[in-house]
């Protein structure tokens, strides 16, 4: 709705005479300030829906990311991948997983491992638990006491072992608790299958599925040789139960009932504490082809509490095998026996077998380089490029430089000058020697099949200049340089080809910083620039 | 819209579209709503309020805004930034009734950046000198010739000196604002307001000292 004549000719018509100023400079200065506030009001809207857009991507990220979750803890797997060599804490390099496991035992806290294909190592308040083997092929514990819970990420190349005493448990994908104390061996499945090979009794493995626990008691000549027939019992079964009750609120602490100890430790056969069979197992638990193999018909059968749990009829050729040499010793002397120390990451490392990597993966090269293109929204602008970037653990530094087009749409006010808003002429312009620097902080990869998704964010400082060549006379010409900043979001998608890596992303951020004109008019020379832009872009990482 | 069928501006209580059947209402409607009228219904998002407002006030904010500036184009944009500014931050008005000072605060406030910006032109020697001198296009047009001469004289003094004290100066002596009024526009305490006053008026003094001219007569 306009005004009507009486009102609008009120306050122009007399001060003409003393300001110069008409209605019709009034009129188009108030139709600049509606176009000003319609562009005002378009970004905001425009800035709060990218922010609840931003929002959103990293509370899903975050959600995706912590810990816990199914795909949390996949980290660093474009430094190793899961086929790729040893496994080590995550973000730890090669040789952490023995060392943490060093300082953990050590410190004697409660504590989490992370490593680098996304499976996790509990650790118990107590507990004595070292790396024997590390490569592609198997990861093995061994457990002297206390409790260690295995999260193992289903479908990995590598089995997973884990000695205590004269039992070894044995597994392919799974979520575990494996609890030693002097009396015996508490395994407790809950999630997947384990294959349970015990020394003193001869047959194949014992089969656990989800929601069984059963305990293995030493037998009785080991119980003595180890000379420490029960005071450390109260205090271990301390220790054991506190991580299980934890991990699975079904597994109560007293799980381990006297009666039934003595009662295996007289017979010396292994007996069922608690039953949970028929719970349905984790929909993420896996067929465990491999686990088939190391687990009898008869041990797969889930017994009843109390009954014995059967045997198998022919001795287990890895019960022979080294990890078995500490069957039924005390762990106080298998801790201070030569050899094995755990003193000092440094000693372990060196002196566990597979403790250190045997063959580490081909690193990739860290520096990538890519074509990158993008448009900025509000300018109708549209620049194009090549970037390299080089990755410095979580951060990659990069420069990117490049060259486009852009049809700004320029309103001319009453003064003649230039105003960048959405309405008005077309001006065509080419703008030249975009030169930036960047910095992307990618913290995390989250694995997805063989690609990576590798969410990051980054800072660019850069500098744009530009010049007109067509449009109204006062443009053409026009040279000017911007120096900016912007904040965008990166989401890349990495894929193995070959020996390189393919890295193809979406990014999209709000640029911001000055214009400085260079040529006449000089009247913007210190004029914002800020907007929204999007763009792509394709990287190749190179084979060293 | 033709003057034959004009209508006198609507209250907020009365809906801006209307028909035959409310002439008997438009007969006792306040054909001249006040500021606080306008500006509550510019706060609720009424496009007729905020050009009545504008068209109410962009008169003494563009003189203001060309005294400070002393070039028409950079008083258009001053007005234009005076109200987009003004119609944006409608809301932190406390007072209605004072939105005159208020809009004279904000365009004070733009004035003084510009001034910042063109005095850092002209250092950085991408501006003529010549450009930056306040009250050049104050005289009227019924001024004599000779008192625009003196003017621009003073008006190459107010050069001389700091922006801040030039725009104090002029929004006492040119704009005849009082002291506290001056204080207001320029968002500083009285005491800071008269200090800059008085700093200005040395450098024009100064300057029409040495160039022989009255300075005792410059109001």
């Amino acid at each position: 709705m306009t005004l009507d004549p009486q009102e609008r000719d009120a306050p122009s018509s007399g001060d003409d005479a003393h300001t110069g100023i008409d209605e019709s400079a009034f009129r188009e200065v108030w139709r600049r300030i509606a176009l000003r506030r319609d562009a005002r009001r378009r970004a905001r809207r425009r800035l709060r829906v990218g922010a609840g857009v931003g929002v959103s991507i990293a509370l899903s990220l975050a959600l995706v990311w912590w810990p816990g979750t199914a795909i949390g803890p996949r980290l660093d797997m474009a430094a190793g991948g899961p086929s790729a060599g040893p496994l080590s804490v995550a973000h730890g390099g090669p040789g952490s997983l023995a060392r943490a496991l060093t300082v953990v035992t050590k410190a004697g806290r409660p504590r989490v491992l992370g490593l680098t294909d996304g499976s996790r190592v509990r650790v118990t308040a107590g507990a004595r638990v070292s790396l024997v083997r590390n490569d592609d092929a198997e990861v093995g514990f061994e457990l002297a006491r206390g409790t260690v819970d295995l999260a193992v990420v289903p479908g990995g190349p590598r089995r997973w072992v884990v000695h205590a005493g004269h039992v070894r448990v044995v597994v392919l994908g799974t979520r575990f608790s494996v609890s030693r104390d002097a009396d015996g061996v508490d395994v407790a499945v809950t999630r997947g299958r384990v294959a349970v090979h015990v020394a003193t009794v001869p047959g194949a493995p014992v089969a656990l599925a989800a929601g069984e626990q059963r305990w293995f008691p030493v037998p009785g000549d080991a119980r003595a040789a180890a000379g420490r027939p029960s005071e450390a019992t109260g205090r271990d079964r301390r220790a054991t139960t506190a991580s299980g009750a934890s991990d699975d609120g079904a597994r109560s602490p007293a799980r381990v009932g006297d009666r039934q100890k003595a009662a295996a430790r007289s017979s010396g056969q292994p007996v069922a504490l608690a039953s949970r069979a028929s719970r349905p197992p984790h929909p993420s638990a896996p067929a465990s082809a491999g686990l088939a193999a190391e687990a009898s018909p008869v041990g797969a059968e889930s017994p009843s509490p109390t009954e014995p749990a059967p045997t198998a009829t022919a001795p287990s050729p890895d019960s022979q095998d080294p990890a078995s040499r500490s069957a039924g010793t005390d762990p106080d002397e298998r801790g201070a026996a030569p050899g094995v120390s755990f003193d000092g990451a440094r000693t372990l490392a060196a002196e566990v077998p597979g403790g250190e990597p045997t063959r580490a993966p081909p690193p990739l090269h860290p520096m990538q380089v890519s074509a990158w293109t993008r448009g900025y929204v509000a300018y109708a602008t549209w620049l194009g490029g090549v970037a390299v970037s080089y990755r410095l653990g979580p951060v990659e530094l990069g420069a990117l430089v490049g060259a486009g087009a852009s049809g700004s749409k320029i309103d001319r006010p009453a003064s003649g000058r230039g105003d960048e808003v959405s309405q008005g002429a077309r001006v065509g312009r080419v703008r030249l020697g975009l030169g930036a620097a960047s910095a992307r902080l990618a913290p995390f990869d989250v694995p997805i099949g063989p690609v990576i998704f590798r969410p990051g964010l980054r800072g660019e400082l850069g500098v744009v200049g530009f010049g007109g060549v067509a449009g109204p006379p006062e443009q053409v010409g026009q040279r000017a340089l911007a120096p900016y900043g912007s904040l965008s979001l990166d989401l890349v998608l990495s894929a193995p080809v070959g020996q390189t890596r393919l890295d193809v992303g979406l990014d999209g951020g709000w640029a911001f910083g000055l214009r400085a004109t260079a040529a006449e008019p000089f009247d913007e020379v210190l004029g914002a620039v800020d907007g929204w832009w999007v763009g792509a872009h394709v990287g190749v990482r190179l084979d060293p | 819209m033709p003057a034959s069928t004009a209508r006198p501006l609507a209250p907020a209580s009365v809906p801006l579209t209307r028909t035959e059947d409310d002439a008997t209402e438009v007969a006792r409607i306040d054909p001249r709503p006040d500021d606080a009228v306008l500006v509550q219904r510019a706060r609720a998002g009424d496009r007729w309020a905020e050009e009545a407002l504008y068209r109410r006030h962009a008169a003494p904010v563009s003189r203001v805004a060309l005294r400070l500036t002393g070039d028409r184009e950079d008083a258009l944009d001053v007005l234009q930034d005076t109200f987009v500014t003004a119609l944006e931050r409608l809301g932190d008005l406390r007072d209605p009734t004072a939105l005159g000072p208020w809009l004279r605060q904000i365009a004070v406030r733009h004035a003084h950046r510009r001034l910042r910006r063109r005095r850092l032109r002209r250092a950085l020697g991408i501006l003529d000198p010549g450009a930056d001198s306040a009250c050049a296009e104050v005289p009227g047009r019924a001024a004599s010739p000779e008192d625009a001469a003196e003017l621009r004289r003073v008006a190459r003094a107010l050069a001389r000196a700091a922006v801040p004290a030039r725009i104090c100066w002029i929004l006492r002596h040119v704009e005849g604002l009082t002291l506290p009024e001056v204080a207001g526009a320029c968002g500083v305490s009285e005491s800071t307001a008269k200090r800059r006053v008085a700093a200005a008026q040395r450098a024009v003094d100064e300057h029409l000292r040495t160039a022989g001219s009255l300075g005792s007569e410059v109001p």
